[in-house]
C-alpha cells in the first residue's frame, strides 16, 4: 500500500514537470519484470535515420541493469530461503513451592526467537506456531534501491560516431516480501523434534526508470535517437519514463526438519539437526527458490539467568531457473550458504523473556552489485552499476521478546536490523508471532 | 474429620477452588492465588494421602500425613511432589474447617 501511494504520487506530479512520456511494461512473470521494464526487446529508442541500405536504423541500447539486474531475483529469493523456522520454546518449567503446596512456573527464559535452541520440547508434545514477517527492501550492497543509476550504450558503441550516444537511467526499485509461516513441531521423543513450516508469501516488485538520451555522437541530428511522443508529433523527445510493477501471492517453500539433542552436560545442551527446504514455491513468481535446499545445523544453549546460545549451519542449494534464465527455463546453481548466530536470552519475569542475537550469512560466488562509474566518449563520467561474483557476508542483529499471555500461549515480537550493507537489505524487519504448546 | 480430609482431596482433584474454600475459609492472599493458578494450568491433579494421624485438642486439631501430589500441566508435563503435610483445623458451629496447611519435604 505504501508503495502504491508513492507510485501514484510520482506518476501524478512529475510527468508534466518533466515533459516526458511514460511507458508501462508488462512481464510474463514477476521474475522477468526487471528484464522487461524497457519492453520485451530491451531499450530501443525511436529513429528516423535511414541506413545506407535504405532500412530504418534500429537503435538498440544495452546496459547492465537490463542484462544482469535479474540477479537481484536471486538475492531476493534467497532471503526467503534463509528464513529460519521460529524456534519453539521447550515447554515451561516448574518448581514446587512448599509455602503454598503448589507448583509455580519458574522464571526461565522462553528461548531465542530467530535462532535454534538446543533443547527439545519433549516426547508426545506439540508446539503450534504462526509468525508474520515483513521485508521492505531498502538497499542492495549499500546502493539505495530508490536511486540505482544505470547507463545504456549503443550496439557496437566502440565504433563511435552516432553509436557514442548513451542513455542514462535513474531507477527506483520497490521490493517487498510478506511471509506468514505456520509451523508445527512434534516431540517424537525426549531428544528428537520433528518440525514442518508452511509459508505463505506475497512478493511485490516494481521499477520506475527515468531514461535520458545523451546525444554525444548525434548532437547535430535529433532524429537519430529520440523518444517519440504521440501527443507531440514532429518533436524529438529526450526523456521517457518506463514503469513496471507486479505482485504474486502463494505458497512458499515448505520446510521439514529434524532436531536431536546430542549432548547434555552441566546444564549445557547441544543439538544437531537437518532441514530440507522443498521447492514448493513458484520461483517464476518469486515465491520460492525453485530448488531443493538441504541444511545441517548445530545449536548450543548454555544455562544461566542470562542464557547464551550459538549455532552454525551449512545449506546446500540445488539448481534454479532464477540463477539461470527464467525465459528459457535454463537452470543455474544457487549459491550455497554458511550461517552462524550468537546471542543470549534471559527471563525478565515469569511471563516475559527477551532475546538478542547476531546472525551472519556467508555465501561465496554470490552476485554482488557495485557502483562502476562509466566514462563516455565525451569524456564525462556518469554513475553506473555492474555485477560481479563475490563472497557475500551479511550480518544482522535481532532484538525480541516472548510474552506468556495465557496458559502456554506465547506472543513473540522481534525486530531484525542490518549490521552491515552486504546483500539485499531492509532497514528493519519486524516479526510478530504466536506459539502454543500442548 | 475423615470427611474433611476426603473433601480436601476431592477439591484438589476436581480443581474446584470454591469447594476448597468451603472447607478452608481462611484460604486467601498468595496461597489462594497460587492455588488458582495451579488449577487453571492443570489438566489433572491426583492426590494420595497416607499415614493420616489426627490429634484433637478441644476445638482445634492437627492432622499430619504424607501427601503425594501429581499435577499434569496444560503443556502435558507431569509434576510430582511428596511432602509431609500438617493441617491445623478449627471446630466452629459443630463443623471442622481447615485453618492452615504447611508442607515439609517428605522423608
Amino acid at each position: 500500500m505504501r508503495f502504491s501511494l508513492v507510485f501514484i504520487l510520482v506518476l501524478g506530479v512529475t510527468p508534466a514537470a518533466m515533459a516526458q512520456t511514460t511507458t508501462t511494461s508488462t512481464s510474463p512473470t514477476l521474475a522477468e519484470l526487471l528484464k522487461n521494464v524497457f519492453g520485451p526487446n530491451g531499450l530501443i529508442v525511436d529513429s528516423e535515420a535511414v541506413l545506407p541500405d535504405g532500412s530504418t536504423h534500429s537503435a538498440h541500447f544495452n546496459g547492465a541493469f537490463q542484462s544482469e539486474f535479474e540477479r537481484f531475483n536471486i538475492t531476493l529469493v534467497r532471503q526467503l530461503a534463509a528464513l529460519p523456522v521460529p524456534s519453539p520454546a521447550s515447554g515451561f518449567t516448574y518448581e514446587f513451592d512448599a509455602s503454598t503446596g503448589t507448583f509455580t512456573r519458574s522464571t526461565r527464559s522462553f528461548g531465542p526467537i530467530l535462532t535454534d535452541r538446543a533443547e527439545t520440547i519433549g516426547r508426545g508434545k506439540f508446539v503450534f506456531g504462526y509468525s508474520l514477517q515483513q521485508f521492505d527492501f531498502h538497499a542492495f550492497d549499500g546502493l539505495t534501491l530508490s536511486h540505482i543509476p544505470a547507463i545504456f550504450t549503443h550496439d557496437d558503441a566502440q565504433l563511435g560516431g552516432g553509436r557514442a550516444d548513451i542513455i542514462t537511467t535513474e531507477n527506483t526499485i520497490s521490493a517487498s516480501v510478506t511471509q506468514s509461516t505456520t509451523y508445527l513441531t512434534f516431540g517424537a521423543s525426549d531428544r528428537l523434534d520433528i518440525s514442518m513450516a508452511v509459508p505463505l508469501v506475497r512478493t511485490s516488485l516494481s521499477v520506475l526508470s527515468d531514461a535520458t538520451i545523451h546525444r554525444i555522437g548525434t548532437a547535430s541530428n535529433l532524429a537519430v535517437h529520440f523518444f517519440r511522443d504521440p501527443e507531440a508529433p514532429g518533436t524529438f523527445g529526450t526523456e521517457r519514463r518506463f514503469v513496471a510493477q507486479g505482485s504474486e501471492v502463494g505458497l512458499g517453500d515448505v520446510i521439514v526438519r529434524a532436531k536431536a539433542k546430542a549432548l547434555q552436560a552441566r546444564g549445557a545442551t547441544m543439538a544437531l539437526g537437518v532441514e530440507a527446504r522443498l521447492p514448493s514455491g513458484q520461483e517464476e513468481s518469486l515465491l520460492g527458490a525453485g530448488s531443493l535446499g538441504l541444511k545441517v545445523f548445530e545449536a548450543t544453549s548454555l544455562p544461566g539467568t542470562v542464557s547464551p546460545h550459538f549455532g552454525v549451519a551449512y545449506q546446500w542449494n540445488g539448481a534454479s531457473v532464477l540463477a539461470g534464465d527464467v525465459a528459457t527455463g535454463q537452470k543455474g546453481d544457487l549459491p550455497n550458504e554458511f550461517s552462524y548466530n550468537v546471542g543470549a536470552d534471559a527471563s525478565v519475569s515469569r511471563r516475559l523473556s527477551i532475546a538478542v542475537d547476531v546472525l551472519g550469512r556467508v555465501s561465496p560466488d554470490s552476485p554482488r552489485l557495485l557502483s562502476a562509474p562509466f566514462k563516455a566518449q565525451d569524456g564525462l563520467i556518469y554513475p553506473d552499476i555492474a555485477f560481479e561474483l563475490g563472497t557475500l557476508h551479511a550480518v544482522n542483529g535481532a532484538v525480541g521478546m516472548k510474552m506468556n499471555v495465557a496458559s502456554t500461549l506465547l506472543v513473540t515480537f522481534n525486530m531484525l536490523f542490518r549490521v552491515n550493507d552486504a546483500g539485499l537489505r531492509t532497514k528493519a524487519t519486524p516479526l510478530i508471532g504466536l506459539e502454543y504448546g500442548f | 474429620m475423615q470427611e474433611l480430609i476426603a473433601r480436601y482431596k476431592s477439591a484438589l482433584e476436581a480443581r474446584d477452588l470454591g469447594a476448597l474454600k468451603q472447607i478452608w475459609p481462611a484460604l486467601g492472599g498468595r496461597q489462594e492465588t497460587a492455588m488458582k493458578a495451579e488449577f487453571d494450568n492443570a489438566r489433572a491433579i491426583a492426590v494420595t494421602l497416607q499415614g493420616v494421624n489426627v490429634s484433637i485438642a478441644g476445638t482445634t486439631a492437627t492432622v499430619t500425613c504424607r501427601r503425594d501430589y501429581v499435577v499434569t500441566t496444560s503443556d502435558r508435563k507431569t509434576l510430582n511432589s511428596a511432602t509431609r503435610m500438617t493441617m491445623t483445623l478449627e471446630r466452629k458451629n459443630g463443623a471442622w474447617t481447615i485453618d492452615t496447611i504447611r508442607h515439609e519435604a517428605a522423608r
